[in-house]
């Protein structure tokens, strides 16, 4: 399963593909989702300050292990979460979290 | 270093003449020593920070300090020392050799860095991990320290001061260490109330007290002299809405629940306070900027290693 996650720039490494657009800090797009990460663009990404990109990540887990893991999440989530459940601004942290622990799935 | 046997642990609360047995909210408590009539009373006598922490903050407040004398202050410290160092090579800095003598450290960081690192190693070291009953302080440490860095990364984003944001996150909620500390017995009403209730710890707290603990640690703050900006956030960073331009309040906030939700550290219970999404988009954070900074947070947290005693 292939998944996108953030990554500190310096954890990505030249032939990993970005999972989002590059930004940067004025939200101007630096490099396009799909892009193949090259040494050069990488350290391009370094100049420009950014320090952290979308990557998208082969899951090496089994299905199984990930299941559990995403089980395990969301019930630590669930917890964390019980009492504001019903506030929209909640949930949508709620998901933002998720998605940064398991990553989007990609489709 | 020691960790409880260091602090006087007051067991008789001092009775003022005439005053009622339970001045707080009353209802949900019985025989308090910490209430809204005797709080200034009480945080005036709870210990100094340590001379030469107290010295080196006023030293560095008086304007003219060389950096040789500060070093040699330091210097007769050596927990104080150590900390320092610590946090030096921790990966805030990104040195990239390991800075091994405060005479180096100094001459890095210039004073204001300097400043703000004292503040919070002499903290710390005024309240070193150990074991208070039922309240875990090495875990209320590593939420703190998460806070802080997550409160530095924010500021990052905002283009706000990162020393005053760290320090800011890191001693948020030095109200609730005070009371585990100095006031055991109210503080286990308060432990009681938040597990009969299944609430936030500072919904306990200002049902038993009246009060919570970002007022018991403003006070506190005023007491070591603090600067202004921090005593603020500490006041206010359950209700950043208010103070609307207290834009540290504000990062405090949103960086404590960010690390609640990335389980760094224990902040005192296992829920979640509301976002306050108004006062966020205030200080210029939105969405993108709390996806972008999740995996900066876990980074910067990771390498940092403030606890740890050589």
């Amino acid at each position: 399963m292939k998944t996108i996650c953030e990554q500190p720039l310096d954890q990505v490494r030249p032939g990993e593909t970005l999972g989002r657009d590059a930004l940067d800090a004025t939200g101007n797009r630096l490099l396009a989702a799909g892009t193949e990460l090259s040494t050069k663009t990488l350290a391009l990404l370094q100049r420009r300050g950014i320090k952290g990109v979308a990557i998208v990540r082969e899951n090496k887990l089994s299905g199984e292990q990930t299941e559990t893991l995403q089980q395990t999440f969301e019930q630590q989530l669930e917890l964390r979460f019980r009492k504001v459940q019903d506030d929209p601004s909640m949930q949508r942290l709620q998901t933002l979290l998720r998605d940064y622990r398991l990553g989007e799935s990609v489709t | 270093m020691s960790t409880n046997s260091t602090f006087p642990l007051q067991t008789a609360p001092p009775q003022e003449e005439g005053q009622a047995p339970s001045p707080g909210t009353g209802e949900n408590s019985a025989g308090l020593q910490l209430t809204l009539v005797t709080l200034e009373k009480e945080i005036q006598q709870l210990p100094a920070l340590s001379v030469i922490v107290s010295e080196v903050l006023a030293l560095i407040d008086r304007g003219d300090v060389e950096l040789t004398v500060l070093m040699q202050k330091i210097g007769q410290d050596q927990a104080l020392t150590a900390r320092v160092l610590r946090v030096v090579n921790s990966p805030f800095y990104g040195f990239s050799r390991h800075i091994g003598s405060l005479k180096d450290a100094g001459m890095m960081l210039g004073v204001h860095t300097l400043r703000n690192i004292v503040m919070a190693a002499g903290i710390m070291g005024h309240f070193p991990p150990g074991e208070d009953r039922d309240f875990d302080r090495l875990s209320f440490w590593q939420h703190a320290i998460g806070t802080g860095v997550a409160t530095r990364v924010l500021a990052g984003h905002c283009g706000l001061d990162e020393e005053t944001a760290f320090s800011a996150g890191l001693l948020h909620d030095i109200g609730k260490l005070v009371m585990a500390v100095y006031f055991p017995a109210d503080f286990d009403q308060v432990l009681a109330w938040r597990d009969e209730q299944d609430c936030l710890l500072k919904d306990a707290e200002q049902a038993v007290l009246g009060f919570d603990h970002s007022l018991v640690g403003a006070r506190v703050a005023q007491k070591w002299k603090l600067p202004e900006a921090i005593i603020e956030a500490i006041q206010h960073h359950h209700v950043p809405d208010s103070v609307a331009d207290i834009p540290f309040a504000t990062l405090v906030h949103v960086a404590d629940i960010l690390c609640r939700g990335l389980e760094i550290g224990h902040g005192g219970d296992t829920l979640m306070p509301t976002l306050d999404v108004a006062a966020m988009q205030r200080v210029g954070l939105d969405w993108e900027a709390l996806r972008t900074a999740l995996p900066e947070i876990e980074a910067l947290n990771t390498g940092t290693n403030l606890m740890a005693i050589e």
